[in-house]
């Protein structure tokens, strides 16, 4: 016997937005709120534009990096070559 | 045959020299001046160097370096706790921007014309547990699950912070692209 799926409205959905986006939800929850997004165009456009902003959030704070000398610093400190890749 | 602390050093450069850059992003957003930031930085990567041996293999390395920063952070560069923290969370309604956009930019096109530099002074205008959620999720890319262990906070407030420091966020971003003329206010 295979159970009923989950069903969620635009109330329950929208409080796992957030939780969707940064990939936080069980594969049950998961599912049942892409299938209310599927069937609700006023919370996709929602859940669309609060992906988009976190995607922006996330580009726009990673664009720095540590400066040269900070680094050339703790590599001599520590005796590293500093042959692997910064991220 | 190598000596310990060749493997030592191999290791470390291997497994976290890679995150020197978000450990200094983590530690520009936490110190607020890139003086400090590099003082921060790197006191935590020597300290994680000295503590390599305590680090268990096969967990995440980026989540250890910043257990480590935010100990260092709390314990000796933090003086005043509410720190450039401009912005009352408790003033923000919880709602998202979207509805005050969504009939001119649904897609939140505006966000687009703000400059890296404006977005990392509305983060840092956050009050600092909140700020800290952001930092640890949306720069340093830590699960929820890491963030609460870094943070010794429950899940559940990771999850509540960090949803409402993104919409203080957006809120304060929206009033500055408001304020430069990307977007014209809607009257709800």
């Amino acid at each position: 016997m295979t159970s009923e799926p989950m069903q969620m409205d635009c109330q329950q959905a929208a409080k796992r937005l957030h939780e969707l986006i940064d990939g936080e939800l069980t594969p049950e929850i998961d599912a049942a709120v892409q299938r209310h997004l599927q069937d609700c165009a006023p919370c996709m456009a929602v859940y669309e534009f609060e992906e988009a902003f976190c995607r922006f959030v996330k580009i726009k704070a990673r664009g720095q990096t540590a400066p040269g000398d900070l680094k050339q610093r703790i590599l001599h400190e520590l005796g590293l070559s500093g042959d692997s890749s910064a991220g | 045959m190598g000596s310990s602390a060749d493997d030592k050093r191999e290791a470390f450069e291997k497994e976290a020299l890679p995150y020197l850059d978000t450990v200094y992003r983590v530690a520009l957003r936490l110190a607020g001046d890139s003086t400090q930031a590099d003082d921060l930085t790197q006191e935590t990567m020597f300290k994680a160097y000295r503590a390599w041996h305590q680090y268990k293999q096969g967990t995440n390395v980026r989540a250890w370096l910043l257990t480590i920063l935010r100990h260092t952070f709390i314990n000796e560069y933090r003086r005043d706790k509410h720190r450039g923290a401009t912005v009352d969370i408790t003033e923000f309604e919880q709602f998202t921007v979207f509805h005050d956009v969504q009939e001119v930019d649904p897609e939140g096109r505006f966000f687009d014309k703000i400059v890296d530099e404006e977005v990392l002074r509305a983060v840092d205008q956050l009050p600092e547990e909140f700020r800290e959620c952001l930092v640890l999720s949306d720069i340093a890319d830590l699960s929820y699950a890491e963030i609460a262990d870094v943070m010794k906070v429950p899940v559940g407030t990771v999850k509540s912070r960090l949803f409402r420091a993104r919409q203080a966020l957006q809120r304060v971003l929206y009033d500055y692209a408001v304020e430069a003329g990307y977007i014209k206010r809607s009257v709800r």
